[in-house]
C-alpha cells in the first residue's frame, strides 16, 4: 500500500471557533476524535489571546488539529478567514463549547452523498448545561425546512455539513451581521443550493452564561432580524411584503426549595 | 371637596394623536383634574398643540426643557409638580374612556386600603378603531406574580402619598419605568383591580423600535431582579428570562396616509 492516501486532503474540515478561556474545548475535541469516520481535519479559530493560548496547546498533541493562521481574528471574521484556506470537499463548524455525537459526521456525510445535488445537510440537536446535563431538545430544529420557512425560523442548525463548493458559491461566512453569521450563511445557502435534513440529534449545544445565545441574546435577535430583512430584499419579496419582528418575553420565577415547592410562575 | 387627580402626559412627536388624548381628558365626567403635559423636545408641532390646550383650559399645564430626556424623566418631573390626591399617566397617543377617572376614583374611595388600582384596557388601531380587549390584566394580581408578569397595566390610579412613599418614577430606569414603579408600589401597599375597560391603547406600527423593545425586555427583567433582591427572596427563588423573537412577513398595506 502506498502512502498516497496520507498525502490527500482530508474529506472534511471542521472549523472550531474558540472563545474566552475555552473551558469546554477539550470535551469538544474529544467528541471530534471519537467520530466513527477518521477522514477529517480541524482548524481551531480562536478569538482573543486567551483562547489562542488554550487552542495552541491542543494542536501540539494531535496532528489532525491545526491553528487557523497565525493571527487572532475578531470572532466575526475568524470563520471566514479559516474557511478561505479549506481544501476539503466538505466543511462544518463545531463550536468549541459543544459536543458531537460519535456518528455525527458520518450521518451527515451519508446524507450529502445520497443527495449529490444538495449543498448542505443539517441535523437536530439537544441543549445541555455547563456540566453536560440534558436541558431538552434544541428549539426550532424539528420544524420542516424550506427556503421560505427559513426566513421565519432558524431551523438549520447548529450542526451542518456543507459542500465547500456550495459554501463558496453562497459567499461563505460574512461579517455583515456579526451576531448572526450562521443564520445569514444558511439564508444565502438556501438561495443557491438544496438542503437536506437528517432527523437525528447529532449535536449537543451547551448553554452557559458566556455562550453567545445567553450573553448576547438581544444582539443576536437584532442581527438575525437584519439578516432576514436582507434576505427578503435579495429575494425580491420586499416589493409585496413588509418585514416585522415580534418579541415575546416572560419571567420565570422558580422556587429553589427542595422538591420544587409550589412557587413556580411563568 | 372632590378629589383632585393629577394626570401626567409625556409627549414626544405625537401630533397626530395628541388632540384625541387631550380631548379625552376634556370629556371626563369627573372635572377635578389637572393635566401635567411634558413636551420632550418634539419636532412635529406637538408642543404647539399642547400650548394651545393650555390657553383653552386652565387645568392644563405644560413643562419641558426643550430636550429629549425620555419618558421616565418626563414622568418623574411632571409628577413632582402634582397637586392632586391621586396621580396617573395618560400616554399622548392613547385615549381615556369618559368615565375612566370617575370609575377609578370611586373604586379607590370604596377601598381606602388600596394604594393603587388598575383597570382593563382595549387595544385600538392606529386610526382609533377597536382592535381587541387587552390581555395582560387576565393574570390575577399578586405581589409575587408581578415579578413574573406585568398585569398592572393601564389604566392605573395611584394615591399621591403612596406614589411619594415609594419614591415615584425613577428617571434613570428607561423603557421599564412603569413596571419598576408598580413593583415598588406592590411592596408598599395593596393593589386593586377594577374589571372595566377604561383605557384605549393605540397599536402603532412605529411606536417602538426593535432596539427599544429589546431594551424594554432587558430592563424589565433587571427591574424584577431588583425587586427580588429588595424583597429578600433571592435565596428562595430564581428568576430567569424567556424570550421568543418571530420574524413576520406581512403583505404590504395600502398607504392610508394623505
Amino acid at each position: 500500500m502506498s502512502n498516497v492516501t496520507l498525502m490527500t486532503v482530508p474529506l472534511i474540515t471542521v472549523l472550531v471557533p474558540v472563545r474566552d478561556d475555552a473551558m469546554f474545548l477539550q470535551a469538544a475535541l474529544d467528541s471530534l476524535r471519537a467520530q466513527s469516520i477518521i477522514d477529517w481535519t480541524a482548524l481551531l479559530c480562536p478569538s482573543g489571546d486567551a483562547a489562542r493560548a488554550v487552542a495552541s496547546t491542543q494542536t501540539t498533541t494531535d496532528s489532525r488539529l491545526h491553528m487557523a493562521g497565525t493571527k487572532t481574528w475578531a470572532e466575526r471574521d475568524a470563520l471566514a478567514n479559516a474557511a478561505a484556506t479549506v481544501e476539503s470537499e466538505f466543511l462544518c463548524v463545531l463550536d468549541g463549547d459543544d459536543l458531537l455525537e460519535s456518528n455525527a459526521l458520518a450521518m451527515l456525510l451519508d446524507a450529502l452523498q445520497a443527495n449529490p445535488a444538495a449543498g448542505m445537510a443539517y441535523s437536530r440537536h439537544v441543549l445541555i448545561d455547563a456540566n453536560g446535563g440534558a436541558l431538552g431538545p434544541g428549539p426550532l430544529c424539528e420544524l420542516p425546512y424550506s427556503p421560505q420557512a427559513l426566513l421565519l425560523d432558524f431551523m438549520t442548525g447548529p450542526l451542518r455539513l456543507i459542500r465547500t463548493t456550495a459554501y463558496r458559491e453562497a459567499g461563505g461566512h460574512q461579517g455583515t451581521h456579526p451576531d448572526a453569521i450562521e443564520y445569514d450563511l444558511c439564508l444565502r445557502l438556501s438561495e443557491t443550493t438544496s438542503i437536506v435534513h437528517v432527523a437525528h440529534a447529532l449535536y449537543r449545544r451547551r448553554i452557559h452564561p458566556l455562550a453567545p445565545e445567553v450573553a448576547r441574546w438581544a444582539e443576536g435577535i437584532e442581527a438575525r432580524y437584519n439578516a432576514f430583512v436582507a434576505a427578503v430584499k435579495r429575494r425580491g419579496i420586499d416589493a409585496t411584503h413588509d418585514c416585522a419582528l415580534h418579541i415575546d418575553s416572560w419571567h420565570i420565577l422558580q422556587s429553589l426549595r427542595p422538591f420544587g415547592g409550589t412557587g413556580n410562575w411563568r | 371637596m372632590p378629589a383632585l387627580i393629577s394626570i401626567a402626559v409625556p409627549i414626544y412627536n405625537t401630533a397626530r394623536f395628541l388632540p384625541a388624548a387631550l380631548n379625552s381628558l376634556l370629556a371626563q365626567d369627573h372635572a377635578d383634574w389637572e393635566a401635567l403635559l411634558w413636551d420632550d423636545g418634539s419636532t412635529d408641532g406637538s408642543g404647539a398643540i399642547a400650548r394651545d390646550y393650555v390657553r383653552r383650559d386652565a387645568r392644563f399645564r405644560v413643562f419641558g426643557n426643550g430636550c429629549q430626556n425620555g419618558n421616565p424623566y418626563a414622568l418623574a418631573n411632571t409628577l413632582a409638580q402634582a397637586l392632586g390626591d391621586f396621580v396617573c399617566v395618560l400616554d399622548s397617543d392613547d385615549v381615556l374612556e369618559p368615565n375612566a377617572l370617575s370609575a377609578m376614583l370611586q373604586f379607590m374611595q370604596e377601598n381606602p386600603g388600596l394604594g393603587m388600582a388598575y383597570s382593563q384596557h382595549v387595544e385600538i388601531q392606529e386610526a382609533g378603531d377597536f382592535l381587541r380587549l387587552g390581555t395582560c390584566f387576565q393574570t390575577p394580581y399578586s405581589p409575587q406574580r408581578l415579578l413574573a408578569e406585568f398585569m398592572t397595566y393601564q389604566f392605573r390610579l395611584i394615591r399621591a402619598h403612596a406614589y411619594q412613599a415609594v419614591g415615584g418614577y425613577d428617571a434613570n430606569v428607561d423603557e421599564s419605568a412603569d413596571y419598576d414603579l408598580c413593583l415598588r408600589l406592590s411592596e408598599h401597599c395593596r393593589v386593586g383591580y377594577l374589571p372595566q375597560p377604561l383605557y384605549r391603547y393605540r397599536m402603532r406600527r412605529d411606536s417602538i423600535s426593535h432596539a427599544s423593545r429589546l431594551r424594554q425586555v432587558r430592563t424589565s427583567f433587571d427591574a424584577a431582579q431588583r425587586a427580588l433582591q429588595r424583597r429578600g427572596l433571592q435565596g428562595q427563588y430564581a428568576l430567569s428570562l424567556g424570550v421568543r423573537a418571530r420574524h413576520v412577513l406581512q403583505p404590504k398595506q395600502p398607504d392610508t396616509e394623505a
